[in-house]
């Protein structure tokens, strides 16, 4: 009897062990820090970002009376608005444009794909020459003479359209798989049924798209939502606070200004926000994305 | 409707294949055109430069009066169903109907009139809110074909339709494209590999083999009058039997020998042997397994034991209605369909009567029917 309750247990258990693995290293890098998130947000900390003193709701309180923290959460919107758009929509036209073979496709190919392999900080530091206002080849080319990085209207879009070109690598190999798998023989079809290429294209390929367009979609919000390194070596938040995405206002909270409370506070709700968002879109999901 | 003329279209590819060679057709106004052949020779390719899919390496191709050569595939004014169908695969069937006519612009309540009236034609209505993953492969053939019928464009394109479909279906859904050509006195060019397709379905078929058109004809014409050997074995099931025999003659009468038998000419074939000087050469002579009994055809004739061939039965297979026997003769495979009440059993030998009238005789090299009547579509092909 002994021995059979034993294999019992064995057999209900045996399978969980096989996952222990991957919890483990989820626990430790994902879990645990998430939940110290959450009990440090409740607590004021010090220097060694130790709780001391139970603050309760204040960290948040403070947040949502702080007009820093509102301008943190507009620059952020609107830095997501112009990411998601921008390198949806370069990776899209880049896609459309080598769905078809032509000598160099390839080397096209690659151009389009790269970006997804630069880091992002490197980018950064290219771009910070590529702007210099007098050594800089954007304003020798546009024969122009903006301060493209310290002056506050130019700053917030420089780092946007940065950051969608970086992003918008890995939304071209998305979207160059996802037209691979759209049935060539409907475009013939509708070619002989009467439809132009813009028809075609918005009948077709963007229906056919729209399963990876929506997994593209909710992956570049919640990635523009954590960019840092660009910020970090372009803009550092500035000029005045015009690029001080929430991100980097977690970080100059946490080791510039030693409130770990505050930036654990602005976490939880730049989590929320996340979450909020992606809880939308897949309600939205049902009513616009036709899977076959 | 319209009618459409084909002038010396060759298709050419950059690694020199030539799929098509001097294609030249002329299809009047409400045929039903069928383009046979076997895989790879150039039927499909045709049909697709008809509709503008490939482009035209050289030759004319005129709809009425327009030479639409450079004419983009959505200016032609045709409509074609896919081998696969084609369906698009995010719109109802109702959308996949409506489709060539929305991009038309058409007015919605004659759209809705046209694709509610095709699907009552062809019985889907039950269906127009489905998505095409959830149909049959029969029921995607009708939306296929629903989805072209909706329009009146010039010329109905149609690229191995039933080739996907099970074998009932398949004889089912031929009877509605008939009914359906009838009743919309289409013109229509249909492409198949099939030849019980081609015959039931065709006004006039086109047989081609390796890009060039061997013949153009009626479905009677091309089984009783084949051109050459490749169109005589294409067209009948079994296919025609071809044995090797020498012409010789005896007396007045000549006969063709082979493998120690030989059968004697009528008047008909007699005269062409000996006109084109066969007498002592080698030609192939075909038979049609439906063309062979097991009992005399004129009983009292005299002559009918010269007109007997015999074989050793290898196979017998009872099809209920007929039974085709299978041998060989001279490694030759020979093949008989008889009736069914035919008692020759595997392992015996068949000695079968040959209706002489029907015989076809061929020329070993050029392989071309030397009993070939010259028919008026003639001056559209290549006699070689």
């Amino acid at each position: 009897m002994k021995t059979s309750g034993f294999h019992d247990l064995e057999k209900k258990l045996g399978p969980y062990t096989y996952v222990l693995p991957a919890m483990a290293v989820f626990a430790v890098f994902l879990f645990y820090p998430f939940f110290k998130t959450i009990y440090l947000s409740l607590f004021k900390t010090n220097k060694m970002g130790e709780a001391k003193l139970f603050y309760g709701l204040g960290n948040y309180r403070d947040l949502l009376t702080s007009q820093s923290f509102y301008n943190s959460i507009f620059v952020t919107l609107i830095f997501v608005l112009i990411v998601v758009a921008g390198s949806m929509l370069l990776g899209l036209t880049a896609a459309v444009l080598c769905n078809r073979s032509f000598p160099g496709i390839r080397i096209f190919s690659t151009a389009y794909a790269l970006p997804m392999a630069i880091a992002s900080s490197s980018a950064a530091m290219i771009f910070k020459i590529m702007l210099h206002p007098s050594i800089g080849i954007v304003n020798k080319l546009l024969g122009l003479n903006i301060n493209w990085i310290s002056d506050p209207r130019y700053a917030l879009v420089c780092v946007a359209l940065l950051t969608a070109w970086l992003n918008s690598g890995i939304n071209f190999l998305y979207f160059s798989a996802g037209l691979s798998n759209i049935d060539e023989s409907i475009y013939e079809r509708a070619s002989v049924d009467g439809a132009s290429g813009f028809q075609q294209f918005w009948s077709l390929t963007l229906p056919g798209l729209s399963p990876i367009m929506f997994y593209t979609l909710v992956v570049n919000i919640i990635q523009a939502f954590q960019a840092f390194g660009q910020v970090k070596v372009l803009t550092q938040g500035g000029p005045g606070e015009s690029t001080n995405l929430i991100v980097y206002s977690i970080y100059r909270d946490a080791f510039f200004n030693y409130r770990f409370g505050s930036a654990a506070a602005q976490s939880v709700l730049l989590f929320a926000m996340i979450m909020v968002l992606t809880l939308i879109m897949f309600r939205i999901e049902k009513k616009g994305v036709s899977y076959q | 409707m319209a009618s459409l003329t084909l002038r010396n279209v060759c298709k050419s590819y950059p690694n020199g294949f030539h799929a098509v060679k001097d294609f030249s057709l002329d299809i009047q106004d409400g045929e039903f055109i069928i383009f046979v052949g076997p895989s790879g020779c150039g039927k499909s390719t045709t049909l697709r430069m008809i509709a503008g899919l490939e482009e035209i390496s050289s030759g004319e191709l005129w709809i009425d009066d327009q030479l639409v050569n450079f004419l983009e595939p959505k200016n032609r004014d045709l409509s074609m169903v896919f081998q696969n169908y084609a369906l698009y695969p995010h719109m109802s069937v109702y959308d996949n109907m409506a489709f060539s006519l929305k991009v038309r612009k058409m007015d919605k309540a004659e759209i809705d009139r046209r694709v509610r009236e095709a699907a009552r034609i062809l019985e889907i209505e039950h269906l127009l809110d489905r998505k095409p993953s959830a149909l049959s492969g029969g029921q995607k053939q009708r939306v296929a074909i629903g989805s072209v019928i909706v329009r009146q464009p010039k010329a109905y394109l149609m690229d191995e339709p039933l080739s996907n479909l099970d074998a009932k279906l398949r004889t089912q859904m031929r009877v509605e494209l008939s009914k359906l050509h009838q009743r919309l006195k289409a013109t229509i060019i249909y492409v198949t590999h099939d030849q019980v397709e081609a015959m039931t379905l065709g006004t006039r078929i086109v047989v081609m083999k390796a890009g060039v058109i061997q013949q153009v004809a009626s479905p009677s014409d091309l089984y009783q009058n084949p051109v050459n050997q490749f169109v005589a074995g294409f067209i009948g099931s079994p296919a025609m039997n071809f044995i090797e025999a020498k012409v010789e003659r005896q007396d007045s009468d000549v006969y063709l020998s082979f493998s120690g038998q030989r059968i004697k000419m009528n008047a008909n074939c007699s005269r062409k042997l000996l006109d084109n000087g066969y007498l002592g050469r080698e030609v192939i002579l075909g038979i049609r397994p439906e063309d062979l009994y097991d009992e005399p055809l004129f009983e009292g004739n005299p002559g009918y034991t010269e007109n007997q061939i015999c074989f050793p039965v290898q196979v017998r297979e009872m099809l209920g209605a007929e039974v085709l026997l299978h041998g060989e003769l001279d490694g030759t495979t020979v093949a008989a369909k008889l009736r069914p009440g035919c008692s020759i059993q595997a392992g015996e030998t068949a000695r079968l009567y040959v209706d002489i009238s029907r015989i076809k005789l061929f020329d070993i090299r050029s392989e071309n029917n030397l009993l070939y009547v010259r028919s008026q579509y003639d001056e559209n092909i290549r006699i070689s």
